[in-house]
């Protein structure tokens, strides 16, 4: 019974949060809560406690110029929207010197969804169209995505979608067609 | 004994079955109607030319090197043909080649000429020319020999009976990355994977491009993940294929990134990593750019495909030094010549 009312109450906050927010990632985690046995005296006051703008440190990982390495700059984002706050800023660039942005213009964020340690980022057209890099840039592109977000320890993997969809590849080079999983050469 | 007499009475009756045709209908015989030389000089460089004029027009040949008792001797000798009104022996100029001599063996003709210098691979050129009607002139088997100790240009030794597959990265539709001034990769790729075919093929090697000129390989409507496969079929389908390469230009978002590198899909096979180095190395040694390195990443030409396989990036489009020089058609000839020997030098490693 406990359960029940518990479960009504996540249903209802998700509903609540889905016409206010709008956000994917919230409801993916309210959706999880229930079957969460265990930390079940804990996890669901997260809401509570946590003022809506808290705020965690997230490692961003940028290309250096010359397109050697990734390296990560920290940034303070709200906690309840970290993941699409670290691809948005992906997205930006930097102004950090010596790092250099590698998202082609225009492109924007659509969905950051983890469910089962798989990451699914779906981007809007523009990732493809508009992609300005070869084999070097491709690789860049998807290891700052896939390293910055398997910085959080329940992201094990990362999938690309552009407009919903599967892609190929960005441009020609890299299979973009099942997950990666953290590029730690890069680093 | 009497089963081993009945054996031998059906095999001497098989033997003669299969014997008669030939005796009955022999093949016409060719006839040399022609032989004649003289000094040419061709994209820089100048050789005996030395045509052979056959009647009947295409004729089966074989080329034979390597005697130890005459090892100056080049012979070629041409299948069922005999010797018409030409003459027997020949002097020629002593720089490339002292004597050519013809003489009849069985059925064949051996056309031998006494080299200069050793007879080896990269000393001479044996192709053919169609009867030509308008000048009168027959098929011709063409002979060209070089001055003792001339490197051929585009001839790469360690090549001869390789089947390779060259894909031209990115063309058609696809223009690849571009360059500040506008030089587009799947120029530069095709232009480098013809440079590339041409030293194969003169190095005796067998070549398949995925695509001979500017255009999709699956075709313009192609999904990007068609035309991926469309290349990596292209090295499935071909038989006998033993190295896929793949030729790219670089790009990145920043100008400043630069030089060469190399990519392989790692497990695969031990070769593909073995490939990938040797191309690399035989690039820096001839464009003396920045080294990269050798790097394993997930491609899909490379992860589709069932032999070994690399893609090269022969530098960045994206930085203005780098463009200049993927424009340049002695940096492309550069280029592909160093691929020809990466791919030499990874057949001899690889002992295949
Ligand atoms: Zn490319």
């Amino acid at each position: 019974m406990r359960n029940f009312v518990k479960c009504l109450l996540v249903c209802m906050m998700a509903a609540l949060m889905l016409l206010t927010v709008g956000c994917d990632k919230e409801q993916e985690k309210s959706k999880e809560q229930p079957q969460q046995k265990q930390e079940q005296q804990k996890k669901p006051e997260q809401p509570q406690q946590k003022p809506a703008d808290e705020k965690v440190t997230v490692k961003l990982y940028y290309p250096t110029e010359d397109a050697e390495k990734l390296k990560f700059v920290e940034l303070k984002v709200p906690a309840k929207d970290k993941y699409k706050a670290s691809v948005e800023a992906l997205i930006a660039g930097t102004k950090q010197s010596g790092l250099t942005g590698i998202f082609p213009k225009g492109v924007k964020l659509r969905s950051v969804k983890v469910k089962d340690g798989l990451a699914t980022v779906d981007f809007t057209k523009e990732l493809t169209t508009r992609f300005v890099g070869g084999s070097t840039g491709e690789e860049m592109l998807v290891g700052s995505l896939v390293n910055t977000l398997t910085e959080f320890p329940e992201v094990t993997s990362v999938l690309i979608l552009v407009e919903g969809k599967e892609i190929d590849t960005i441009s020609g080079h890299l299979d973009t067609s099942v997950p990666f999983k953290r590029m730690g050469e890069l680093l | 004994m009497r089963a081993a007499a009945v054996c031998r009475f059906l095999w001497v009756l098989l033997l003669g079955i299969f014997m008669m045709p030939v005796g009955v209908e022999a093949a016409p015989m060719h006839e040399i109607v022609s032989v004649s030389s003289s000094i040419v000089e061709e994209d820089g460089a100048t050789f005996l030319r030395t045509e052979i004029g056959l009647s009947k027009g295409a004729a089966d040949y074989t080329v034979k090197t390597g005697s130890i008792l005459h090892p100056n001797r080049l012979c070629i000798e041409i299948e069922n043909t005999k010797a018409g009104d030409v003459p027997k022996e020949m002097r020629l100029d002593a720089a490339y080649a002292k004597s050519a001599r013809i003489r009849e063996k069985d059925k064949n003709i051996q056309v031998l000429f006494s080299l200069a210098g050793l007879a080896e691979d990269e000393g001479f050129r044996i192709s053919t020319l169609e009867a030509d009607k308008k000048n009168k002139k027959p098929f011709r088997i063409v002979v060209d020999i070089y001055e003792a100790g001339y490197v051929r240009r585009g001839y790469v030794d360690g090549l001869k009976g390789h089947h390779i597959v060259v894909d031209p990265g990115h063309g058609g539709t696809d223009q690849g990355a571009s360059g500040p001034s506008g030089l587009l990769e799947k120029d530069v790729t095709l232009a480098v994977s013809l440079k590339l075919r041409d030293i194969l093929e003169n190095s005796g090697a067998y070549v398949t491009l995925t695509r001979e000129d500017d255009r999709d390989v699956w075709g313009p409507s192609a999904t990007d993940g068609q035309e991926l496969q469309a290349r990596a079929d292209v090295g499935e389908n071909t038989p006998g294929t033993e190295v896929f390469l793949s030729v790219h230009c670089n790009a990145f978002s920043s100008s400043a990134s630069h030089g060469t590198e190399t990519y392989y899909y790692y497990g695969k096979s031990w070769q593909d990593e073995l490939l990938a180095q040797n191309l690399q190395e035989a690039m820096l040694e001839h464009n003396g750019l920045h080294d990269r390195g050798v790097k394993s990443a997930r491609f899909y030409v490379l992860r589709n495909t069932s032999m070994p396989a690399a893609l090269v990036e022969l530098a960045f489009i994206t930085n203005y030094d780098e463009e200049a020089l993927l424009g340049d058609d002695a940096f492309q000839e550069d280029m592909a010549m160093s691929l020809a020997e990466g791919l030499a030098n990874y057949f001899a490693v690889s002992g295949k």
